[in-house]
C-alpha cells in the first residue's frame, strides 16, 4: 500500500468536503435546530410556571365552607376570603357575581376534591381558582405542623446516598457509566452522520465514471483505506462543529444560572472501559464503513443503494429497541445474540460495557468479532469495487465478482 | 516476448460466469510503436485492457507491461483513457487535476504548474477553479486528455480517445497523440477510425470471437485480407472474374480487390484484350475500413 496516495486521497476528500458549503450547514443545523428547540421547550415552561405562579397568587374574593376543620381563618382571611356556612349560598353568590368563587372543602380532602364554584375566566385563567384552594388547605395545613424538620420533610427536602458492593467492593454509580457512554454517542453520530457518506464513497467514482482512471493509479483497497480515514476525519470535525455550539450554550445557561452546573467529580476514567470503547467505536465504525462501501460498489445508483442502506442502519440502531433487556436482563438470550453478531454489537457492547455488565472476556471476544468481519468485509467490498465500479449501469453479478480466481 | 515488447500479452482467457469473452489472445507492443487494438463493439477490447492494467483479474494467462505485471505504483509512467470516463464533477478543474497528477507521483506544486500550463495551451486558462460540471462537454473532454497526459507517459493506451469528440477536439487530441508518438511514447489505441489507424500505427491486431483474426502491421494485414486493390476508370463496366472480386462499380467507376498472387498487369491486359477502353487503372492496398468490414460484417458493425 502506497502512502502517499493514501495520504492523497484522505487530503482530497476530506478538503473538497470541508470546503462544501452544504457541509457547515448540515454540521450546525443540527446542534442550532437542538438548540431551538430546547429554547422554545426552557421558554414554554418558563412561561408556564410564570403564569401558574401568577395564578397562585392572584387575588380574588371568595367565599368557603370549611368541613374538614383545617382552614386557618386567618390565612384564608388574609387571601380575601369569607368563611360562610351554607354552601348553596356560595353558589348563589357566585351566580349573582357577588364573590368570584366559592370553595367547599370537604371533611376528608384526601378522600374528597375540594368543590369550586367559580366566575368562568377562560380555560387558562379559571385555574387559578384550583391553585389558590389548594394553596390556602396546603398553607393551613403546614401552620398546623410546629416542627421545622418535620415541615421541611412534608415539603419534600429529603435526599439520599446510595453505596452499592460487588464482591464485597464498593461499585461506581452513574458517573461510572458516562465516560464509556459517551463511546454509545460517537458511535451512534459516526454512523448516522456519516453513514451516506460511506454508502457514496465509491458510488460518485462510479456515477462519475472515474474508477477506471482511479484504479491504474492507486489500489482499491488503497484507495478505501484513504475514503475510510477521510471519513473519519470529517466525521470528527463534524461531531466537533455540532457538539461545540451546544457546549458554549450550556456554558452560557450555566453560568446565567438557567441551568445546574455539572459536578464533573462524579465522573469515573476506567482504563479497562474506555479502551474497550475506543476498540468497539473503532471496530464497528470501520465495519459499518466497508459494509456501506461495499453495497455502495454494488450498486448501479444511490437510489438503488438508498434501500439496502436503511436496512444496514436499522441493523445497526436494533439493540436500542432492547434497551430495556439490555439494562435490565444482560445475560439474556437475546442480548447474548445482539453482543455478538457483528453488526449488532457495538451498540449493544458499549451499553453492556457502560453498564458494567460485560465480561472482560466478552468485550474481548466482540473486539476480535469486528475487526475480522471488518477485513472480511473489506476484502468484499474491495473485490465488489475493483468489479462493481465499472459496471457503472447495472448491478453487480455477486457470483462473477466475487468468484473470480 | 521479444526483446523489445513493453507490453506482452499470452495466452489470455477471460470469463465471466458461464461467458467467455476473451478465449486464447497473445501478442505484443513494442516499444515505441503505435499499436491499433481493433475489433467490433464486444469483441472483448476494453476487457484486455482493464486485465492488462490490473482491474479484472484474468481467468488465465500472462499480461505484463515491461515484464511485470501492471502495478498502480506503475501509473508515472501511464497514461490510460478509459472508454468509459469522466472526473469528480462538483470539483474544480485544477483541484482534480492537481489530485491526478499526485496521484501518479507528481509533486502538487508540479502537477499544479503543468495543469495551468496545459489548459492555457487548450484554451482554457480561465477555467482552472470553474467546476467541472459548468464546463461544456468539449471543454471536460480537454481536461480528461490533460489527465491522461499529464505525467508525460511512456505508454499511452486509449480506449476509444476521439468517441464523442468533435472535429475540432479530435484533431487536437490525435495532434497530441502524434506528439507523444514522436517524443519515443508506446501508444495502444482502440479506435473504430480507420483512417488513423492507418495514418498512425504501426500494427494492428483485429480481434473477433475471443481471439485474433489478424496481427501484424498495417501492410501485413492488407496483404492477409487480399492486398491489392485497383480503382478502375473504363469506358464501360467491367466483367467479373476469378482473378478480382469488384468492391465497388458505378458507372465505369470500380474497385477491385485482386485474388492473392495475381498480377495487376495481367489483369489491365485482359481487360484491353477484351476491348474495354481503360482510362485510369492505379493499384493499392485494401483499405483497412474494408477489411474491417469484412472481419465483421456490414450488420455487425452497424
Amino acid at each position: 500500500m502506497k502512502n502517499s496516495n493514501v495520504r492523497t486521497v484522505v487530503g482530497f476528500e476530506v478538503a473538497r468536503t470541508v470546503k462544501s458549503k452544504m457541509f457547515w450547514i448540515a454540521s450546525f443545523a443540527v446542534p442550532l435546530l437542538i438548540g431551538a428547540v430546547y429554547g422554545i421547550s426552557i421558554a414554554s415552561s418558563m412561561s408556564g410556571t410564570q403564569v401558574i405562579e401568577d395564578q397562585a397568587q392572584s387575588s380574588f374574593a371568595f367565599e368557603y365552607t370549611d368541613a374538614s376543620g383545617l382552614i386557618s381563618d386567618s390565612i384564608a382571611t388574609a387571601a380575601q376570603g369569607t368563611k360562610i356556612t351554607d354552601p348553596a349560598q356560595g353558589v348563589e353568590d357566585v351566580k349573582s357575581g357577588k364573590v368570584d368563587a366559592f370553595f367547599a372543602y370537604p371533611a376528608d380532602p384526601t378522600k374528597d376534591p375540594i368543590t369550586i364554584s367559580a366566575a368562568d375566566a377562560g380555560f387558562i385563567g379559571s385555574t387559578k381558582y384550583d391553585a389558590v384552594a389548594t394553596a390556602i388547605l396546603k398553607a393551613s395545613a403546614s401552620a398546623q405542623v410546629q416542627d421545622p424538620t418535620i415541615l421541611a420533610i412534608l415539603n419534600g427536602a429529603v435526599t439520599t446516598t446510595t453505596t452499592t458492593y460487588e464482591n464485597g467492593k464498593i461499585t461506581e454509580g452513574i458517573g461510572a457509566a458516562i465516560v464509556p457512554g459517551v463511546f454509545i454517542v460517537l458511535f451512534f453520530m459516526l454512523v448516522i452522520v456519516q453513514g451516506n457518506r460511506m454508502l457514496t464513497a465509491t458510488l460518485e467514482e462510479k456515477e462519475n465514471r472515474v474508477t477506471e482512471m482511479i484504479l491504474t493509479t492507486i489500489s482499491p483497497t488503497s484507495l478505501l483505506v484513504g475514503k475510510v480515514i477521510a471519513l473519519i476525519v470529517i466525521g470528527l470535525v463534524q461531531i466537533v462543529a455540532m457538539v461545540t455550539p451546544v457546549a458554549i450554550l450550556a456554558l452560557i445557561l450555566s453560568k446565567m444560572g438557567k441551568i445546574g452546573a455539572f459536578d464533573w467529580s462524579i465522573l469515573v476514567y476506567d482504563p479497562t472501559k474506555i479502551t474497550f470503547g475506543v476498540l468497539i467505536l473503532l471496530g464497528g465504525f470501520f465495519l459499518f464503513t466497508a459494509t456501506l462501501v461495499a453495497i455502495g460498489a454494488a450498486m448501479p445508483t444511490v437510489k438503488d443503494a438508498q434501500g439496502v442502506f436503511s436496512a444496514v442502519i436499522i441493523l445497526a440502531v436494533m439493540p436500542l429497541y432492547v434497551v430495556m433487556i439490555i439494562l435490565t436482563n444482560p445475560d439474556s438470550l437475546i442480548v447474548q445474540i445482539f453482543t455478538f453478531f457483528p453488526w449488532t454489537a457495538p451498540i449493544t457492547a458499549l451499553a453492556r460495557n457502560a453498564l458494567n455488565t460485560l465480561p472482560w472476556w466478552h468485550g474481548v471476544i466482540v473486539i476480535v468479532l469486528l475487526f475480522a468481519a471488518t477485513a472480511l468485509m473489506f476484502r468484499i467490498a474491495a473485490r465488489l469495487f475493483q468489479y462493481g465500479s465499472v459496471e457503472y449501469a447495472k448491478k453487480l453479478n455477486l457470483k462473477v465478482a466475487l468468484g473470480t480466481k | 516476448m521479444t526483446s523489445d515488447s513493453l507490453v506482452h500479452i499470452e495466452n489470455f482467457r477471460m470469463d465471466f460466469g458461464p461467458l467467455t469473452v476473451i478465449r486464447d489472445l497473445s501478442f505484443d507492443v513494442h516499444a515505441g510503436e503505435t499499436f491499433g487494438f481493433l475489433g467490433s463493439n464486444g469483441s472483448g477490447k476494453t476487457t484486455t485492457l482493464r486485465a492488462l492494467l490490473g482491474i479484472y483479474i484474468p481467468t488465465a494467462g500472462t499480461l505484463t507491461i515491461n515484464g511485470k505485471k501492471f502495478q498502480p505504483s506503475q501509473s508515472g509512467e501511464l497514461g490510460y483513457l478509459p472508454e468509459e470516463r469522466g472526473l469528480y464533477k462538483k470539483e474544480p478543474t485544477i483541484d482534480t487535476m492537481v489530485y491526478f497528477g499526485k496521484l501518479k507521483g507528481m509533486s502538487a506544486s508540479a502537477a499544479r504548474a503543468w495543469s495551468l500550463n496545459y489548459l492555457e495551451r487548450v484554451g482554457l486558462p480561465d477555467k482552472a477553479k470553474v467546476r467541472l460540471d459548468k464546463l461544456s462537454g468539449g471543454e471536460q473532454q480537454k481536461v480528461q486528455l490533460g489527465v491522461t497526459i499529464m505525467n508525460d507517459p511512456t505508454l499511452l493506451i486509449l480506449d476509444e480517445p476521439t468517441k464523442g469528440f468533435d472535429p475540432v477536439n479530435r484533431r487536437m487530441l490525435m495532434s497530441i497523440v502524434e506528439e507523444r508518438k514522436q517524443a519515443g511514447a508506446t501508444i495502444v489505441m482502440v479506435t473504430h477510425q480507420m483512417d488513423d489507424v492507418e495514418r498512425l500505427c504501426d500494427r494492428v491486431i483485429l480481434l473477433k470471437d475471443g481471439v485474433a483474426r489478424a496481427y501484424g502491421t498495417v501492410t501485413d494485414v492488407q496483404d492477409t485480407f487480399g492486398g491489392t486493390t485497383v480503382k478502375i476508370e473504363s469506358e464501360r463496366d467491367i466483367p467479373t472474374s476469378d482473378n478480382y472480386k469488384i468492391l465497388t462499380q458505378t458507372h465505369g467507376h470500380a474497385e477491385i480487390s485482386l485474388a492473392r498472387g495475381v498480377d495487376p498487369a495481367a489483369i489491365l491486359s485482359d481487360l484491353v484484350t477484351q476491348g474495354i477502353g481503360v482510362s485510369g487503372f492505379i493499384p493499392g492496398r485494401k483499405s483497412m475500413e474494408s477489411i474491417f468490414v469484412e472481419v465483421y460484417g456490414a450488420k455487425e458493425v452497424d
